[in-house]
């Protein structure tokens, strides 16, 4: 059983996700007594939240869809009770994940439509049950609705977050939570709106105007033109970003392997010494960056085998100064100019290009050059990605020298949580 | 306490989502597109210096070339979208040009590259082309960078397309590209013989046409030449 699990773990979820669903719906028919009530008004709010639900905005290429079907579900819930709501959404997740499996040409199969639905479920029966706790007997009846209709919205939207994460925790081994934070911030206003145009339309479905809240159509049409626009705007900078890195490998093609794995390591190292999230991710991208000025240096030098020259030395020297000069005319880099152009300086105040003494250095400089030396004297898996000026070293060797090097070439602190960072990554 | 009966909290709502709406979409059409576009201009400029350092003779070109093609295009009367597309690709049509290897650049001057160099040089538009294609945003230049060099006549193979099969944004910088850079190198009145000699061949003529009325016409259109030459 537990060897499934662990080969199995999205099954593993959806299945969790139905009976819990299941389990829940069972307890409110039978305990709160839910019936349901089937009108032409619940004919009309269900077939909003399927055009909502078929006209989704995919957002930053990452897979994740965004729909606009909470404030339609909140009137199935005013006009027919909750578990017909669970119902409905079911329903409509089922057919536009059928629809959705069938425009992408990617395989995503049944299991793919299986987890949206029961992910769908779940959220729903939560929110039934938020709303089957919200509404105390000693609130005035229009307040009890207003009051009702904020726990459910609450309990759904945090309820699909966590679920979502959850699931792509799992998939894709990584921190979900953590980069959607970082990436899909909703600003206030889109919140407010989305949250607003809920109200209207449980008000308008409790007054009788189900069929007003088609209006509701152009806020949310609104809604979806300006998460568009973000994640174009978005997008764009990763472009610029992916560009970039494809014009370094044009001129040096061993470092698409040292980049991708320098870019890993000095996130984890950035968490390690407690940055915020989001610098942490700025370092990735930095680091990622951080030998764009190479494209300005000859590439015979950099590959030459043995031992430099001093003038060839002081061509290569100039790449630090040349990633600042590339990199500064972009307001979006602009963070991560000072540290690329540090990014060879030592804590003794012989590094180059500007000799910064060790309370100078940022941070993030810092953490590039460890991660950096680190990966240049491991040399990576692939024979490909070997320096052909020296053999590799083990991981322990070089870890070894980094320690050798610590507080002359390298920040102590940072050394230190690189190393915890490599074993407990090997471990 | 205020009253909040069920209609107050409907119309505040309604209030709400009306200034909401209205705020977003103006944030949205109007502020969004132009920070949009300034971030685009930044990053192309991020592109155009990366290839400056790489190769220092380069400078300066694009603005000319966007300048040139520009009035060609508007000669030949090709809509607004039309002329951005291109000048967009003309200011990355050479972010190929880093697969070039640095000596040839910088140890061999250009009079003396024989025929395997130059290929070796011309190949910068298939690889821009290429990287263009791998990027999601800007993938509709692809085309039109990787026929910039491309004769009209035809390469004799099927790969490439010829005649009018060729955008039409490629065959202007075609010709812009060769003058602007033939003019730096040997002046105007020598690199205009050089297009006319290719008219037809290399070039589509009637972009040719419009360089050369551009170029001479005593319309405000003209672009007055400077004297590059002098400058190598």
């Amino acid at each position: 059983m537990r060897k499934w699990f662990r080969r199995r773990p999205v099954e593993a979820v959806f299945i969790a996700c139905f009976v819990a669903s299941f389990l829940g719906l069972l307890y409110l028919a039978i305990f709160t007594k839910q019936g349901f009530r089937i009108g032409p008004e619940l004919a009309v709010l269900a077939a909003l939240a399927l055009l909502t639900e078929l006209w989704p905005v995919s957002i930053f290429r990452r897979g994740l869809r965004i729909t606009f079907t909470l404030p339609f579900l909140v009137g199935i819930v005013v006009v027919s009770g909750p578990i017909m709501a669970v119902a409905i959404d079911c329903m409509i997740s089922l057919l536009a994940a059928w629809a959705m499996s069938r425009a992408v040409t990617r395989n995503l199969g049944g299991l793919w439509i299986g987890v949206n639905v029961g992910v769908a479920a779940l959220a729903s029966t939560l929110a039934a049950f938020a709303w089957q706790f919200a509404g105390s007997p000693r609130l005035h009846i229009d307040l009890l609705l207003f009051v009702q209709v904020a726990s459910y919205v609450v309990a759904y939207g945090i309820s699909n977050y966590v679920l979502v994460a959850t699931i792509d925790r799992i998939v894709h081994r990584k921190s979900i939570a953590e980069s959607l934070m970082l990436h899909w911030r909703p600003n206030a206003l889109t919140v407010l709106l989305y949250a607003f145009a809920a109200i209207v339309v449980a008000f308008l479905a409790s007054s009788g105007f189900a069929a007003w809240a088609a209006m509701t159509i152009i806020p949310i049409a609104v809604l979806r033109y300006s998460l568009k626009m973000q994640s174009r705007y978005i997008d764009q900078y990763y472009d610029t970003i992916s560009a970039l890195s494809m014009m370094l490998q044009r001129v040096h093609p061993y470092t698409l392997g040292h980049l991708r794995r320098v870019s890993r390591v000095a996130e984890d190292v950035a968490l390690r010494l407690g940055l915020s999230a989001r610098r942490a991710n700025l370092v990735k991208e930095a680091a990622i960056l951080h030998d764009i000025g190479k494209i300005g240096i000859n590439e015979a030098i950099l590959d030459k085998p043995g031992k430099l020259t001093d003038e060839e030395f002081d061509h290569v020297k100039q790449h630090s100064t040349f990633g600042a000069l590339i990199l500064e005319p972009a307001e979006a880099f602009s963070p991560m100019v000072r540290w690329i152009r540090h990014h060879h300086e030592r804590p003794d105040g012989t590094g180059y290009p500007d000799q910064l003494s060790d309370l100078e250095i940022p941070i993030e400089s810092k953490i590039i050059a460890v991660v950096d030396a680190f990966d240049a004297m491991t040399g990576g898996e692939d024979g490909k990605d070997r320096r052909t000026y020296r053999d590799p070293m083990t991981v322990a060797e070089a870890l070894a020298e980094l320690e050798r090097c610590s507080s002359t070439q390298f920040d102590k602190n940072v050394v230190f949580a690189f190393r915890e960072t490599v074993m407990g990554a090997s471990a | 306490m205020i009253p909040l009966s069920g209609t107050a909290i409907l119309w505040l709502s309604i209030g709400v989502c009306t200034v909401a709406t209205v705020t977003i979409l103006f944030y949205s059409r109007i502020a969004m597109p132009r920070r949009l576009e300034e971030r685009l201009r930044q990053s192309i400029q991020v592109f155009g210096t990366a290839i400056e350092l790489r190769f220092p003779s380069h400078k300066g070109l694009t603005e000319r070339v966007v300048v040139l093609a520009r009035l060609i295009g508007k000669r030949l009367k090709l809509s607004e979208k039309t002329l951005v597309t291109m000048q967009m690709a003309a200011e990355l049509r050479d972010i190929g040009l880093c697969s070039i290897p640095y000596s040839l650049v910088h140890e061999k001057s250009t009079y003396n590259w024989d025929d395997a160099d130059w290929s070796t040089y011309y190949r910068h538009a298939e690889v821009s082309g290429a990287m263009l294609e791998l990027v999601p945003s800007l993938r509709h230049l692809a085309p039109i960078v990787r026929l910039h060099h491309t004769d009209f006549r035809g390469t004799g193979t099927e790969i490439f397309p010829s005649g009018e099969d060729i955008p039409v944004e490629a065959r202007i910088l075609n010709v812009v590209c060769e003058y602007v850079w033939l003019s730096r190198l040997q002046g105007s009145l020598l690199s205009r013989d050089s297009i006319i000699r290719g008219r037809g061949t290399a070039f589509d003529p009637a972009v040719v046409d419009s360089l050369l009325e551009v170029l001479t016409s005593n319309s405000g259109t003209r672009v007055r030449e400077p004297y590059e030459a002098l400058n190598c």
